[in-house]
């Protein structure tokens, strides 16, 4: 299978007015994104992830080296059409209704008013914004935005997702649904490529990473084998209710491994964790929400 | 057809985003207002109103429409290139000659309905100012209701819907403008012996029909300049040549035979003076079609080459 994004020696070097090299934001980068994987690109501020996604989508030009995208230039709009991007900063013009933005954007798309009007329809109920579908966006939270932004990324049924920080400004559930839809994106074949400061999302997601700093990938792998601990075993079992049965797996183990094992109960993440209490607090509560409504299932277009 | 939809949806965008400014009711209303007064102000001071009122309409209009094409051109494209709105806009399969002409056209067609409005009250406020020390009541005081009505009624409308006051401000007041032309035809004007027969100067619109040519030039230059430059760059560079524009017989004319500079000077510079056809109107000379059809042709070539200029630069321009 063709690779959904071959990049090769790829640099990028900013320039100043007089043409003098400014910046040099990335530096002969190579790397292959196989289709329907999900990519993480992680690295601090600075480190060139959004110049690299912006030389994948055509906005920015290589100074170097060569850069195919759906077997495509990245300038190439066949390219485009089969691609959705979920830009760092939800860009919407704030006087348009979320309604009225995703119109827009299935226009762009070239979608015929029919589909369009129903994956409209699926993704407003989707990103629970269906209730505030008349209202401008400028009037939303950095989360309902981002929502927006989400689904507008969504609209052409992309064969691939590129997400710059999809979880930026998002609550526990937002995330826990953008990571759910992503999983659900890759299960149906779709690549994705996205980036995070949130290294627990991008843990949670995905199956290959690279590490960007300064305009250099330094690792680049699978997700497992990079942070295996391939010298340390963790065995996992129910607490027994007599504490001499503890005493004397500690001691069998520290005899047959002539070292000190350490014990300790497993930890839930904070995540499902949060997600219980306030899907329970819910239940309970009759109250209508002024933002997003809870976490809707997967637009049916997007599980077909 | 997708690409006509692409065009159309783009142009319609950013036709409602730049009317959404509040520059561009703050300029349309100061323009309208401007000239609606000026009946009220010159008719009982100087002589010959009539020709000043016409004269300092059709200036105003002119300038105003030109402060808005710069300035919108500059708020549409630069500005949406440096917040990003362009970035999520050319990463779908957009291609960017199309982005930009289709933001030329919106941008065209937000001055064009500001011209639409400038002209009206043009029309009118001309017929109240028609003799000297007497105004037309039946044209000055519709015109005045809708210079008061439309923020009135767009403000409550704001209040209801919470939907923007702006364009909703300047819709209503190109509608109530018409209409206001619509009812002071009605009515036979008191002064119509002393200047026109037909209840409006008519004529009138000619000139501001090529006033509207030299605005469309004005909006190819600002989207060209849109591509490399901010907004108030543009609107200097704007300015300048069309300031130079309408003095370049004056400042070239001698000079054309002798120098090349000066000749590629004046084919570069937008011949102002073409579209301003002032004395065409106090001589009571008719305007031929084929001047008309010319000074068109003009505009569309000068304007055509600006585009091309503006989808050069912005081919090689890009987006961070």
């Amino acid at each position: 299978m063709n690779p959904a994004i071959q990049a090769s020696n790829l640099s990028k070097t900013f320039r100043d007015f007089w043409r003098r090299p400014r910046v040099e934001a990335v530096r002969s980068i190579s790397f292959e994104i196989p289709a329907g994987q999900v990519f993480g690109l992680l690295g601090p501020n600075g480190s060139g992830k959004s110049t690299t996604i912006k030389m994948i989508l055509g906005l920015l030009f290589p100074t170097a080296g060569s850069l195919e995208v759906l077997g495509a230039s990245p300038r190439s709009t066949s390219a485009k059409s089969r691609i959705g991007y979920l830009p760092e900063e939800s860009y919407l013009y704030p006087h348009l209704t979320p309604l009225e933005t995703l119109s827009f954007y299935a226009r762009l798309f070239r979608l015929p008013s029919a589909v369009a009007r129903e994956r409209i329809g699926q993704l407003l109920d989707m990103i629970g914004l269906s209730h505030a579908r008349n209202r401008p966006v400028g009037e939303f939270s950095k989360g309902m935005a981002r929502r927006i932004g989400l689904a507008q990324a969504l609209l052409n049924d992309p064969d691939l997702v590129i997400l710059d920080e999809p979880t930026a400004g998002l609550d526990p559930q937002g995330t826990r649904q953008v990571k759910d839809l992503i999983l659900a994106l890759a299960a149906r074949g779709k690549t994705v490529l996205l980036t995070s400061h949130l290294l627990a999302d991008v843990e949670d997601v995905c199956r290959q990473v690279a590490i960007l700093f300064n305009g250099r990938i330094l690792a680049r792998g699978p997700l497992d084998s990079l942070l295996a601990q391939k010298d340390k075993t963790t065995l996992t079992f129910p607490t027994p209710s007599d504490p001499v049965t503890l005493r004397k797996l500690l001691d069998a183990a520290r005899a047959a491994l002539g070292a000190d094992p350490s014990l300790d109960h497993p930890r839930q993440a904070l995540e499902p964790y949060f997600l219980h209490v306030i899907e329970t607090a819910a239940r309970d509560s009759a109250a209508p929400a002024s933002g997003a409504a809870p976490a809707a299932p997967l637009a049916p277009f997007l599980q077909k | 057809m997708a690409a006509a939809s692409q065009f159309l949806a783009i142009a319609r965008l950013a036709a409602v985003e730049a009317i959404r400014r509040p520059v561009f009711l703050l300029v349309s209303l100061s323009v309208v207002a401007g000239i609606v007064l000026m009946p009220l102000l010159l008719n009982y001071t100087l002589g010959d109103s009539a020709r000043i009122i016409r004269d300092s309409a059709l200036a105003l209009y002119f300038v105003g429409g030109l402060l808005l094409s710069a300035h919108a051109a500059g708020e549409s494209f630069s500005r949406e290139l440096r917040r990003g709105t362009a970035a999520t806009i050319l990463a779908k399969p957009v291609p960017r000659s199309l982005f930009f002409l289709a933001k030329a056209a919106g941008v065209g067609g937000a001055i064009f309905l500001f011209s639409l409005a400038a002209l009206a009250a043009t029309l009118l406020a001309v017929r109240a100012g028609a003799g000297d020390l007497r105004l037309d009541w039946t044209a000055v005081l519709p015109a005045l209701l809708a210079l008061l009505l439309a923020p009135s009624l767009a403000g409550a409308w704001n209040h209801r819907t919470r939907r923007p006051f702006a364009s909703a401000a300047f819709f209503l007041l190109l509608a109530f403008l018409l209409l206001a032309v619509a009812a002071a035809a009605c009515f036979r004007t008191p002064l119509d012996h002393l200047a026109f027969p037909a209840n409006f100067a008519w004529s009138i619109l000619l000139v501001g029909l090529l006033l509207g040519f030299c605005l469309g030039m004005a909006v190819a230059l600002a989207m060209a300049l849109a591509t490399r430059l901010p907004v108030t760059p543009i609107l200097l560079l704007c300015a300048g040549f069309f300031l130079f524009g309408l003095m370049g017989d004056y400042l070239l004319g001698p000079r054309l035979a002798a120098s090349f500079a000066a000749r590629a000077a004046y084919a570069v510079l937008p011949n102002v003076q073409a579209f301003w056809l002032l004395d065409a109107l106090d001589a009571a000379t008719p305007i031929p079609a084929s001047y008309i059809a010319l000074s068109a042709a003009y505009a569309a070539a000068w304007s055509a080459a600006c585009l091309a200029l503006g989808i050069a630069s912005f081919q090689s321009r890009e987006i961070s």
